[in-house]
């Protein structure tokens, strides 16, 4: 009850926020048409842009939601003394998390609605041959994406950071992720440099299974997405701070 | 626990951030029903204290019980008996009053019905502003919804740590006036702040902090009386007469700078006679009159100086 009651009133807060609104429900579906409109005639692997970069693009949505939903509030929560008179209300860590994690899936589906319909209408895109195993690798990149954005709460020392980390990673993940440029345009070293950001396999792992499945051909992918989850989850749990007050 | 036993008992309670020893062996003891001040400078040791006691911060050693209790263990039904309002709190910028009041309701497990709401909303004087957005609301509205907050689960101890902090005079008013109403409940309060008059007005009792130490504890009318010597009395006059004033049988010394008169004694009753008939009979002009308190910094050196021993005989009441 106690965390149906916060989760809905993070999304609410979040509803009545009108740039959070556009950056999280209507910016990645317009982003998403503007490319789709000019890349319309490239094709990689035989598919159309919009059949390449639509699970990229809930990849990417989920990295906006984990930042700007997530990660952001959260450490402003910390600084502004919110989650100190959340912990006196006798809430428990894993409750914060749980509520964090139940109203930034809610987003998440809208903002992945709003994309399908897009795609839907305009682009008509293929459907995953393998439904199973495309929801799974979408639970398991949102958990790890998700789980992500509470690993930079813990590393933001207050919102001015977690403010200026939001706006660096953003850019280098949409840019050097697979997310909206083709890997294979950049030099052979960057190709190689780029597996270490946590997005690439989100990216390749959803993409792999939704165009050519099934999931066991992508087990590397599911290990380290995984393992990310897990480490991202332990860091943020051990470090988790209810106020800024050393 | 009978209503004469410590409702909180501090014992040589040490404090250390690394090498820093922020609270130097505090002993304290507060009964049931007790309004008490923790008064004293910034960096005195009286958040950290405060904080102790409520349990979110571990003591480096000592003895801690509050309401029979460690803090720090069985957290949670621990802080269900008391109610905290901090420093410096914000709620989310577009929660409205109303939502808050619900969310807080569900969080507490209050189960609140609609009568024991409107009874906070009224009592805190939230009416006008239930459909307004948190950050819509002045200074002292903010605070006093972070009171009704603190205090809708009705805990057994509300602690204040400088409520008033940054809040204009009409905005700090309002506040006292709940404050006040609360203090008539008979609830046990901590007030922490570094307002002397604020601790005057709601403190049964007050534990000067200075340095990590307790220098003193006892009443308000007390303390006053035992370090009065730092209140004076405020003359402005363009032409009264330093030499004549300090002639005054009931003045001890006479401060002068640019027509201003600060006149120390240790009967400013009989001063202030004293002055008003000199003025009369030499016809000085006076354009202002009035008791200045010594500066709380003052008051403090002056405790550091003359009662730094006192924390070492203080006994736990």
């Amino acid at each position: 009850m106690r965390i149906l009651k916060l989760a809905s009133t993070e999304i609410m807060l979040l509803l009545r926020n009108k740039i959070a609104l556009f950056a999280t429900f209507l910016l990645p579906p317009t982003i998403f048409f503007l490319m789709g409109e000019t890349f319309s005639d490239i094709k990689v692997d035989n598919f159309g842009y919009a059949d390449n970069y639509l699970p990229s693009w809930f990849i990417l949505a989920m990295l906006t939601i984990a930042l700007y939903n997530i990660a952001v509030p959260m450490v402003t929560y910390r600084d502004n003394g919110v989650f100190r008179l959340y912990q006196l209300t006798g809430l428990k860590k894993f409750q914060i998390f749980f509520t964090q994690m139940l109203s930034a899936f809610f987003c998440w589906v809208i903002c992945a609605l709003l994309l399908l319909v897009v795609t839907q209408v305009r682009y008509n895109v293929t459907t995953p041959l393998y439904f199973g195993d495309t929801v799974i690798a979408l639970i398991l990149s949102l958990v790890s994406v998700l789980t992500f954005g509470f690993f930079l709460v813990t590393l933001a020392k207050n919102q001015a950071q977690s403010q200026s980390l939001a706006g660096l990673l953003m850019p280098l993940m949409i840019m050097f992720s697979g997310a909206s440029v083709p890997i294979n345009l950049f030099p052979d070293w960057l190709q190689k440099t780029i597996k270490v950001i946590p997005l690439y396999h989100s990216v390749k792992l959803l993409r792999g299974v939704w165009l050519h499945g099934p999931l066991a051909n992508y087990t590397t992918e599911v290990y380290i997405l995984l393992g990310m989850t897990l480490f991202f989850s332990i860091i943020a749990i051990l470090n988790f701070r209810w106020s800024n007050v050393k | 626990m009978g209503d004469t036993e410590a409702f909180i008992h501090l014992s040589k309670l040490h404090k250390y951030y690394g090498e820093k020893h922020v609270i130097k062996g505090i002993d304290l003891a507060i009964k049931r029903g007790e309004v008490f001040g923790f008064l004293g400078p910034s960096g005195a040791g009286k958040t950290t204290t405060v904080e102790i006691l409520e349990g979110l911060r571990p003591a480096s050693s000592g003895k801690v019980l509050v309401l029979g209790s460690d803090p720090r263990e069985q957290q949670t039904l621990f802080f269900k008996k008391i109610g905290v309002q901090f420093q410096k709190t914000d709620l989310p910028p577009k929660l409205k009053v109303r939502e808050a009041l619900a969310l807080f309701n569900v969080l507490y497990k209050n189960k609140l019905n609609d009568q024991a709401m409107q009874d906070i909303i009224e009592k805190f004087t939230l009416r006008p502003y239930l459909n307004t957005y948190f950050e819509n609301l002045s200074g002292g509205t903010k605070q006093k919804l972070i009171l009704a907050l603190a205090i809708a689960h009705n805990p057994q101890i509300l602690f204040l740590d400088e409520p008033t902090t940054g809040m204009d005079p009409k905005s700090r008013q309002d506040f006292y006036d709940v404050l006040f109403k609360i203090k008539a409940e008979g609830r046990t309060i901590i007030l922490t702040t570094h307002n002397m008059d604020e601790a005057n007005k709601f403190c049964d009792r007050i534990a000067f902090f200075y340095q990590g130490k307790i220098l003193d504890v006892d009443t308000p009318q007390n303390l006053a009386a035992k370090y009065g010597e730092n209140a004076c009395l405020k003359i402005i006059s363009p032409n009264a007469v330093r030499g004549e004033l300090q002639a005054l049988a009931s003045v001890l010394r006479v401060e002068e700078k640019e027509g201003t008169f600060l006149l120390y004694s240790d009967n400013l009753q009989a001063a202030a006679l004293e002055v008003f008939q000199l003025s009369q009979g030499n016809n000085w002009h006076i354009t202002s009159f009035g008791l200045e308190r010594g500066s709380l910094e003052e008051l403090f050196i002056s405790l550091g100086t003359k009662g730094g021993a006192k924390s070492e005989n203080f006994k736990i009441s």
